[in-house]
């Protein structure tokens, strides 16, 4: 019974880490390295990686630079209305500390507003950057 | 010697025009898609999830993923039809399939008229499809049924009329007698049919230059918006089976069939490369076209379309009465 | 006649097992948010800006679903040959649901506020 349990959690973290799909979810210029990172030169689709229009079916935020005090609450919407195994990678130095506007009076961390899986460092961080955040997360949904 | 013979018509409801293929072709489909809008995007597409086999497992991680994501009911719509719904637009996508032969013996339901009943079974598609949007509740489902109506306004008389012109040139809706009459390939009898078929079809399964209800950056993804979890793959996944569907029609009616085959076997798998040639250039429009808007899509449809297919009527009787078959 | 029947039931078990297996091994945590609309991220707040024209969507969706099932009729009349006292007698009783349908839709549709 515990083997059988084993391999059906085995079965779904191995498919939750081929197929993270992230929402159309700006917040500022990193998403030009995000779009960047889906193009013909980087190519994160072959990692399992679909941007989806609906949060419905998507399973993980990609929160792309500086979150606003505006901003956060929106990201935290969207993060409650995501159905249940889901992850955060914040993308950016903006939303790790506050990059250029560090110390700003309308500026947020990321991980003051969600549960952040994994940082990716850079002002804008490169797209190997993010793909390398990728298989960092997929090693840690499999090793969970 | 087995001790019982499955008749040929349970292997045709089990194996190949019915369930099995039906769950295969999603998974074939899929795949194909996504590689070959990578291939013409210079990209790899999914890729390492399997590297040895070109990823192929991928579509088979996605539905993990989503029978492992949580099952959301919202609150503001009626739970049983939101529920139900997606179940009866997959089966009534599925059910024309039942009434095309795929080689000899291999149909699930004979019936005489049997490829016009599968044609009237397609056109109730759009009524399920609607009907889902509505019991969704979201203004994003709202706008994607009204423009899948507008749509359907737009393929369904060409659709019904290339099917008639081919239907009087055989002068039979037997789904086995058609065939048995294309010694020369219908394709080649009536271009013009098959030229007017090919692009109701399009239409009909909203494949690229029509993707009008599920345009991403419009309405998010239309009538399917609200739906995740598995219910997207009961939703979503149904528009690849009304493409099977049309794929299988298309190749009983213009492509002769299982033709050259006489048997069950070679039969099969003669209809399968057939069906594969028709839905091929379908997904890969995906990435060669922009999007028509509404409008446009309206025009052309009650313009050229049909004009093509009163051209193909028109063709047909006059290789009746020339006498070609 | 067997084999549409299992058609039918083998792939109404197979997409309902389907559904059954994902909500019995997906987590659950309901969340007030998630039980809400989707609109695109934002929380629902204020009045309407503008509003969606509704009244003449059941018309046209009336007739989508009226055509096809009239199509059908029309198959099944071909097909059993010439009309008889059976099919005379279902084919009127479906016109009569489709009549009882749309006299209650009607009324519905009389009153524009329910539907605007």
């Amino acid at each position: 019974m515990k083997i059988v349990k084993k391999t059906i959690d085995k079965l779904g973290k191995w498919g939750i880490k081929w197929s993270l799909w992230p929402p159309h979810l700006v917040t500022a210029c990193c998403g030009v390295e995000f779009g960047h990172a889906f193009g013909s030169a980087y190519d994160a689709e072959r990692f399992g990686m679909l941007p989806m229009g609906s949060l419905r079916q998507s399973n993980v935020i990609i929160i792309e630079g500086t979150i606003t005090l505006k901003m956060a609450k929106y990201i935290k919407y969207v993060y409650d209305q995501m159905p249940e195994p889901k992850y955060v990678l914040a993308m950016g130095a903006c939303a790790l500390k506050g990059g250029v506007f560090y110390g700003s009076y309308h500026m947020v961390p990321a991980s003051n507003v969600v549960p952040v899986h994994g940082y990716i460092s850079g002002c804008p961080p490169t797209p190997e950057g993010l793909l390398k955040a990728v298989t960092e997360l997929q090693r840690e949904i499999a090793a969970e | 010697m087995m001790p019982f013979e499955l008749s040929s018509d349970l292997v045709a409801a089990l194996v190949f025009p019915g369930v099995l293929g039906i769950l295969g072709f999603l998974v074939v489909a899929i795949w194909a898609e996504r590689k070959l809008v990578a291939r013409i995007q210079w990209r790899y597409g999914p890729l390492y999830v399997s590297k040895a086999i070109g990823g192929f497992l991928q579509p088979i991680a996605d539905l993990v993923k989503l029978v492992f994501s949580e099952l959301v009911l919202p609150r503001h719509t009626n739970r049983a039809l939101f529920l139900s719904t997606p179940l009866a637009l997959f089966i009534a996508e599925a059910l024309p399939v039942a009434f095309i032969a795929a080689a000899p013996g291999l149909i699930i339901f004979y019936n005489p008229h049997g490829l016009a009943i599968a044609v009237v079974l397609w056109l109730l598609v759009a009524v399920f499809l609607v009907g889902m949007a509505w019991s969704e509740a979201d203004k994003f489902t709202y706008i994607g049924a009204m423009r899948e109506i507008l749509l359907s306004a737009a393929y369904e008389i060409p659709l019904l009329l290339s099917l008639v012109a081919m239907l009087l040139l055989y002068g039979t809706a037997d789904p086995y007698r058609v065939v048995e009459l294309q010694n020369v390939w219908g394709v080649l009898l009536n271009p013009l049919a098959f030229l007017a078929f090919y692009i109701s079809l399009v239409m009909s399964t909203t494949r690229f230059p029509f993707e009008i209800p599920e345009a991403e950056p419009e309405v998010v993804l239309g009538p399917y918006t609200e739906y995740g979890s598995t219910l997207f793959i009961l939703s979503f996944g149904g528009t690849y089976v009304k493409l099977y569907a049309g794929a299988l029609l298309g190749s009983v009616l213009f492509l002769g069939g299982w033709q050259p085959a006489v048997d069950t076997l070679s039969g099969a798998l003669v209809t399968i490369a057939k069906m594969a040639a028709l839905a091929f250039p379908l997904l890969i429009l995906r990435a060669i076209y922009p999007r028509y808007r509404i409008d446009q899509a309206l025009r052309f449809g009650w313009s050229k379309l049909l004009a093509l297919s009163i051209a193909a009527v028109i063709f047909s009787i006059a290789l009746r009465f020339a006498g070609v078959i | 006649m067997i084999a549409f029947a299992l058609f039918l039931v083998l792939l109404a078990i197979a997409l309902g097992a389907l559904v059954l297996v994902g909500y019995l091994l997906a987590p659950k945590s309901p969340h007030v948010a998630k039980e809400r609309r989707f609109e695109a991220g934002n929380p629902p707040f204020g009045e309407v800006k503008r509003r969606l024209l509704m009244q003449y969507v059941g018309y046209i969706y009336m007739v989508t679903a009226i055509e096809a099932s009239a199509g059908l009729m029309v198959v099944v009349a071909l097909w059993r040959g010439v009309v008889s006292l059976d099919v005379a007698l279902a084919l009127a009783t479906a016109l009569a649901l489709i009549a009882i349908y749309v006299v209650r839709y009607l009324e519905k549709v009389a009153d524009v506020k329910k539907w605007s």
